[in-house]
Parts: C-alpha cells; sequence; structure tokens
C-alpha cells in the first residue's frame, strides 16, 4: 500500500515535470535576457543568479534593475516589488483550496507559485493526461514537478544570459518571446471549447485588462489582479448555478 | 552588502504573498459566493495574462509579430496539438517572420 502510493506520487511528480516543459521554455529567453540585463548593469554573476534563485519572479526582478539603475533607494524597491507581488495572494488562495497535503509541505510548495505555474496547474486537463479528475484537484507532487521544472529554468536561463550574453542570435531570442503566450493560448483554446462560460470569463479578462491598463493607466501587476477579479466575480454572479 | 539586502528584501516581500494563503488554518471554511467566485479566478487570470501582453511580446514597436505568434499558437491550438509543437509552431512562424522584414 505505501509503496503504491509512493508510486503514484513519483507517476504525479514526472506528470508535472512534463506538464511543466513548456514553462521551462517559456522562461529561458526571459531568464537570459534578465541574465544579460543584469550582467550589464554591474552586477556580479552570482548576485544576477541569486537575484534569480531566491526572489524568483520575473517582472519584479526587471523592475528591481531598473529602479536601482535609476538610483531608487532599496527600502523602495522592496516596497514596489511587495506591491507588484499582491497578486501571488489571489493564485495562492485559489491553490490552498486545490492542492492538498500538510502545511508545511503547502508552505514549501508556494514558494513555486508564478502567474505561468498557477495557470498551468489549475488549467491544464488538456495537457497530457486529458483526464477530467486533474483538472479539479492537484497532488501536491504534480505541482511539485511543475513548480520544479519552471524554476530548473529560470534559473539555468538566467546564469546561461550572464555568461553568454554576446553569443546569442538576435532572432532565436526575440522570436522565442511568444513562447509564454502560445503556452497560454494552448491552455486557453481548448478550455474555451469545453465550455463557453469559461470562453466568456477568459474573454472578459482579457478585455478588461486592456482597458484598464490603457485607458485608466494602472501597472502591469495591478491591473492584472483587478481584471482577473472582475472577471471572475462577473463570471461567480452570471452563471448562478451548475458546476 | 547593499546589492544582498536588497535580493533579501525582494526575496522575502516576494515569499510572503506567496505563503500566508497556503499556511493559513486548514479548517478556514469560505462563503459559497467566494468559493465560487475563486473558481473563475484561473480562467480569468489567463486572458488578463495573455491580452495584452501578447502584443509586445516579441517586439514593442511590433505588434503584429505577437499578434501573428498569437494566431499560429491559436491554430495549432484549434487543431489539437500537444501544446510544445504548439510553442515551436509558433517560435518557427515568428522566427520567419522576423528574417523576412
Amino acid at each position: 500500500m505505501a509503496l503504491w502510493g509512493a508510486q503514484k506520487e513519483v507517476a504525479q511528480f514526472r506528470l508535472g515535470l512534463m506538464q511543466g516543459l513548456s514553462i521551462f521554455l517559456g522562461y529561458l529567453p526571459a531568464a537570459v535576457a534578465f541574465g544579460v540585463l543584469g550582467a550589464s548593469t554591474g552586477l556580479s554573476y552570482f548576485q544576477v543568479a541569486a537575484m534569480s534563485a531566491w526572489v524568483y519572479a520575473g517582472a519584479s526582478q526587471f523592475m528591481g534593475l531598473n529602479l536601482l539603475q535609476s538610483g531608487v533607494s532599496v527600502p523602495e524597491i522592496i516596497l514596489a516589488t511587495f506591491v507588484l507581488n499582491l497578486r501571488h495572494v489571489l493564485m495562492s488562495t485559489v491553490l490552498s483550496k486545490r492542492i492538498q497535503g500538510n502545511r508545511a509541505l503547502k508552505g514549501l510548495l508556494s514558494f513555486g507559485i508564478t502567474d505561468e505555474t498557477f495557470v498551468l496547474t489549475t488549467i491544464g486537463s488538456s495537457v497530457g493526461t486529458g483526464s477530467e479528475e486533474t483538472v479539479r484537484e492537484i497532488t501536491a507532487a504534480r505541482f511539485a514537478g511543475v513548480a520544479v521544472i519552471a524554476y530548473s529554468g529560470w534559473v539555468t536561463g538566467t546564469v546561461f544570459g550572464t555568461v553568454f550574453a554576446d553569443i546569442l542570435p538576435q532572432i532565436a531570442m526575440k522570436s522565442m518571446g511568444i513562447s509564454i503566450y502560445a503556452m497560454f493560448i494552448a491552455l486557453l483554446v481548448p478550455s474555451m471549447k469545453k465550455s463557453g462560460r469559461v470562453a466568456m470569463i477568459s474573454l472578459l479578462g482579457g478585455a478588461l485588462n486592456w482597458i484598464l491598463l490603457s485607458e485608466l493607466k494602472l501597472s502591469t501587476g495591478w491591473s492584472v489582479v483587478a481584471a482577473t477579479m472582475l472577471a471572475s466575480a462577473c463570471g461567480a454572479l452570471c452563471y448562478k448555478e451548475g458546476k | 552588502m547593499k546589492i544582498y539586502l536588497l535580493i533579501a528584501g525582494m526575496a522575502l516581500v516576494t515569499y510572503i504573498p506567496r505563503l500566508l494563503p497556503m499556511v493559513l488554518p486548514e479548517r478556514l471554511q469560505f462563503p459559497i459566493w467566494l468559493d465560487r467566485w475563486l473558481q473563475y479566478v484561473p480562467y480569468a487570470a489567463l486572458g488578463a495574462l495573455i491580452f495584452p501582453g501578447v502584443l509586445a511580446s516579441v517586439d514593442g514597436r511590433q505588434p503584429w509579430l505577437g499578434l501573428l505568434g498569437g494566431f499560429t499558437a491559436g491554430l495549432l491550438a484549434l487543431a489539437g496539438l500537444n501544446i510544445l509543437i504548439v510553442l515551436a509552431g509558433a517560435i518557427a512562424v515568428v522566427a520567419v517572420a522576423l528574417s523576412i522584414i
């Protein structure tokens, strides 16, 4: 029984690794870009890599370097980072209801929450398995698999970028910028096909985000949170009955 | 030293929002309306993460490149292809477009 349980965990972890491969590939170019930028701002290779390994938040890291270069003080940068990352409260809340496991384990796994690991694990049904069961429940082992491979993509990409800044072909780097979005779209299309209400909510989320960004001039972090909360609230209000 | 303080501080304020909701008391029962709301968060987030970010994903000054890659991904996904093939196809089409212009 115990052995069977362990095998199941291993299988779930492997499944997570496989599913997370698309995030790994998507993170590489962004992480390489961060490594290149970091090395050019006078930080040591180790400091740039440490930032990716310990902070592990793409948008925050780019913003941090940017503010540092413009002479903003350390406490102010930390405060700005905090504000930018408040959106993870929402994602962590959703995941905490779906991931099983004790609190210590969940606390550890929460380090792996990013925009990408969040949507992949909560939506990623059609990827790999296709079984309905994986949509609702997220095993700790599968989340760990996705988180580990995503994290390794971010860190190895950063190190690669700091060291090999000059030899990377521009066209390859630029075209790989589409990969995270291609992954998002690959997740979106099957769920839209499956359910009209899901399609409406996603479209609403995108439309609201666009309006908030262009009309209200919100920063990207806030605008994504506001659009997400508004669109999902609309979903909850419009579709009272059903699953 | 200043840089390490910065990194440590940023690491802390990034981890806390990720950590707190996960370690809240297990028995915390959400009202039904909140559960229903949270259920739709992933789909709403997905839409907001894609748009309009995709437009600037390749080149901020040439949004059509991002649009082209996005459409390619959409078509390949619609055909039911594996996510990695969708990724490779979108990258390839954008790379071709970049080398032509």
